[in-house]
């Protein structure tokens, strides 16, 4: 019966090629643009650390003072250096790192190679085994050697090609901003994206080449990138100034393996401002914030407005196309209700017909999702041509193409659904009364 | 008398009438939302920065590093003046669309009750004003006296401070802005002594007015080192960037340069997601717009093939081919009427989704009636040909049968 549909249906599109090709035409269209910004969209809101990311939490306190208090506002979306510490020395939770970004000038050995700046990321010990970085050589420094403000480096894989040719290069000396650093460990190839420890050094696409303790950085006054945010008399950060102790600059991460030891630290993160405030440090009553990752990416609204605006256009598209191939289709279908009331009149049930004309619409659906896939792919070439960071990540995986052909068949399937019901309602006498 | 024949013959129609309805809704809302963002776009990319852009080249490096070098950005400004067709050369902080700005609110009173909208810092080196083409329009500008160096957190020293006209009327309005002072910590206060028309700040963000900036004087120093920007002919640019950036590495070899170029491409950066965003918008619309005069021409052309006994028999009554051809004008301007009507509402419901979202202003009233017009003539495009094609169909066809 199936083929027997199909051969109809074939036979109905031949008649009439051009309203065949419109209908197909709208359906790649639509399917193609709203395919394309979805998979930017599904890359982008992507988790970074599938598996880990529950149990990864990052930790706000208020350490501002009184001045433009306002009840429930967000306390800053950093730390200062001196909260950075204390939590970090308090190792509360299973894993704990206090990290901030920055620049380093690298000086090869090899006299072929100029000086270059590379990203740098300044960071405690426990930062390889939380986020699971993969060493390909070596490993992280121990918390020891960062107290000690150790002069050693992690380095990613790209930097150890360039550098050392890609040999174990554990041991081997690096110097960078004048100062020779102990080579430890080399990282495979790792970008988590989005950029989720520090979205203030860019979002996507964004990827450390060394990685160093942060001890040693403020001893060394290295460059720092990100953001900064000061309230009193704090400043500073430029250059070789270190940002004062009323300034926001670190990224504070904690690994809780269970939630009731998040429950746990949350409640000592308000101990410690309780603590501070009695101290004298703190201003402001306890407000504190722990959030694992994906509920942080979440509240800093990772995703760029464009790329949501732009999605939710593509799918209004699709809709204009739909609708579009909706009344076509609904027409094309009144139109033979001759013939339908032959059908009806041979004996052919009104299910028989509604799957014939089913049939139909799933045929032009089908061939509009795959000409929708072929422009999909194109938009995301032209998507990875542009000049964004995140640009590079656009690619269809294997559940987006999935997504496709189901999106296309779906929403032709509901496009002939109204098509098809109105043509079998009429009588068959009357079909065929009506020429 | 024509309209009545059109509203008769509708509802034989009703629900491909109603989809074509809905479908032009969808679209005008669309098109009306998505000028007016790629409007919106357009216009922020045309910001005046008050700079005299098509004059200004730059070399940005990393600096001299420690403050002992100070004495290095001299001379790299001494070397870059010698360079034949530069005009002047400065070091400073802050060229609008840079991409990075220092950001602060200044407090108004000397007790720290009132604080100002946030200001972009701009500062720089003895002339900068001149290079970038600021002239001062009320008080004075920098003297040489008054450019001095930075505190520990990279404050200016100097206790003057110029700035625009847009921020002095934000500030003091309707006062004489001379002469008034900003606070930028409990003891640190800046007095203003002169007036700009127009300066922009180094990024700009939805909740910070582009124009809001406090111009200081700094001498050369190490915190602000890492930017020189030159003035000089628009011809000479291409050349002068080269020669700049070979200059500066032939006097310090171990100097990185981490960008230069004219500052017209630093702008077309600094608008690059804009503008492909822009793109981006007008493309699908030209896409909906192509789709919906598709849908509509491919409709008409079938309902011309379903009636054409009919339209022979109104020719065998004595209707004329032009009453044939205004039927189906006719027709198809009151379905896309109907589609506008219903079109406006659903372009007001985008626009407020959108408003609480992204932050967008309200849609102008003026992009309705445009938008109409424009859906109005695609119809009436999409719907000639079929409808000449049934004013072509011969009386005689009444007499046939099928």
């Amino acid at each position: 019966m199936f083929s027997y549909y199909l051969d109809l249906a074939l036979r109905s599109l031949r008649r009439n090629k051009a309203l065949t090709a419109l209908m197909v035409v709208a359906i790649a269209l639509g399917i193609g643009a709203s395919m394309t910004t979805l998979t930017v969209l599904h890359v982008l809101s992507g988790d970074p650390l599938p598996g880990k990311s529950a149990q990864l939490y990052y930790a706000q306190v208020d350490p501002q003072d009184i001045k433009g208090m306002q009840p429930n506002k967000e306390p800053p979306d950093q730390v200062t250096l001196i909260d950075g510490l204390n939590l970090l020395h308090a190792g509360r939770a299973d894993h704990q790192a206090l990290m901030s970004g920055g620049s380093v000038p690298v000086q090869p050995e090899q006299s072929s190679l100029d000086p270059f700046y590379v990203e740098a990321r300044y960071t405690t010990a426990d930062f390889f085994a939380m986020f699971d970085a993969p060493f390909l050589y070596g490993h992280g420094w121990t918390a020891a050697d960062g107290e000690a403000k150790a002069r050693a480096v992690v380095i990613a894989r790209s930097l150890n090609d360039k550098l050392f040719g890609g040999a174990n290069s554990v041991g081997r000396t690096l110097r960078m901003a004048g100062t020779s650093f102990r080579v430890v460990g080399v990282l495979d190839s790792w970008q988590p994206n989005p950029h989720f420890y520090d979205l203030n050094t860019g979002s996507y696409a964004y990827g450390e080449q060394v990685f160093l303790p942060l001890q040693t950085m403020l001893e060394l006054r290295l460059d720092r990138n990100g953001s900064t945010d000061c309230w009193g008399n704090g400043g500073g950060g430029v250059g070789s100034i270190l940002p004062s102790d009323s300034c926001v600059w670190l990224q504070f991460w904690a690994q809780l393996d269970s939630p009731a030891k998040a429950a746990a630290y949350k409640e000592f993160l308000v101990h410690y401002s309780q603590d501070q405030k009695a101290l004298g440090r703190f201003e402001r009553a306890p407000n504190v914030r722990l959030r694992n990752v994906m509920q942080w990416l979440d509240y800093q609204m990772v995703v760029p407005d464009d790329v949501r605006l732009q999605n939710g256009l593509a799918f209004g598209f699709l809709l204009v196309c739909l609708v579009n191939t909706v009344g076509l289709m609904l027409a094309k279908f009144m139109r033979r209700a001759g013939e339908l009331g032959v059908r009806r009149a041979l004996g052919a049930s009104r299910r028989a017909l509604f799957a014939q004309l089913l049939i139909e619409s799933g045929v032009v659906g089908l061939v509009g999702g795959f000409g929708g896939l072929l422009l999909a792919l194109f938009g995301l070439w032209l998507v990875r041509q542009r000049p964004s960071a995140y640009a590079a990540l656009a690619h269809l995986d294997l559940s987006m193409l999935f997504t496709t052909f189901v999106l296309a068949v779906c929403a032709t399937l509901l496009a002939g659904l109204l098509p098809a019901w109105r043509a079998c309602q009429i009588a068959p006498t009357l079909q065929l009364k009506s020429n | 008398m024509q309209i009545r024949h059109v509203l008769a013959a509708l509802p034989r129609h009703k629900l491909v009438c109603l989809l074509v309805v809905f479908e032009i809704a969808v679209a005008f809302a669309i098109l009306c939302n998505a000028v007016f963002i790629i409007n919106q776009r357009v216009q922020q990319m045309r910001i005046d920065t008050g700079i005299t852009e098509d004059r200004l080249i730059f070399v940005r490096t990393d600096g001299v590093g420690a403050d002992a070098n100070a004495p290095l950005i001299t001379r790299n400004l001494l070397a870059l003046r010698g360079l034949a067709g530069v005009k002047s050369a400065v070091a400073m902080f802050g060229l609008p669309l840079e991409n990075m700005s220092i950001n602060f609110k200044p407090w108004l009173t000397a007790d720290m009750k009132i604080r100002a909208p946030s200001v972009g810092m701009v500062a720089g080196t003895p002339g900068y004003l001149d290079t970038l083409g600021l002239t001062v329009v009320q008080g004075r500008g920098f003297t040489d006296a008054d450019y001095d160096g930075v505190d520990q957190t990279s404050k200016p020293l100097s206790p003057v401070v110029i700035v625009p006209r847009e921020l002095a009327e934000r500030l003091w309005p309707g006062q004489n802005p001379i002469g008034q002072k900003i606070w930028r910590s409990p003891t640190r206060s800046y007095t203003v002594i002169g007036v700009v028309q127009r300066m922009v700040r180094g990024y700009l963000r939805e909740d910070f007015v582009p124009g809001y900036t406090a111009l200081f004087a700094i001498k050369p120093v190490a915190a602000y080192s890492g930017l020189y920007v030159m003035r000089v002919d628009p011809q000479d640019r291409e050349r002068l960037v080269r020669e700049s950036a070979e200059l500066l590495m032939r006097l310090d070899p171990d100097m990185l340069i981490n960008a230069k170029g004219s500052y017209a491409d630093a702008r077309a950066d600094y608008f690059r997601q804009d503008a492909s965003l822009a793109w981006l918008l007008l493309a699908v619309c030209v896409a909906m717009l192509l789709v919906t005069a598709m849908g509509i021409a491919g409709l008409a052309n079938f309902w011309v093939q379903q009636r054409r006994r009919q339209i022979g028999i109104r020719r065998a009554l004595g209707a004329t081919r032009r009453d044939i051809l205004h039927y189906f004008q006719t027709e198809n301007f009151l379905i896309v009427s109907g589609g506008i009507v219903l079109g406006v509402l659903l372009t007001f419901a985008l626009n407020l989704l959108l408003t609480m979202h992204y932050e967008l202003p309200r849609l102008p009233i003026v992009y309705l009636p445009v938008g109409a017009l424009a859906l109005w003539l695609i119809g009436q495009a999409a719907v000639l040909g079929p409808a000449l094609r049934a004013s072509a169909v011969p009386p005689v066809v009444a007499t046939r049968s099928v």
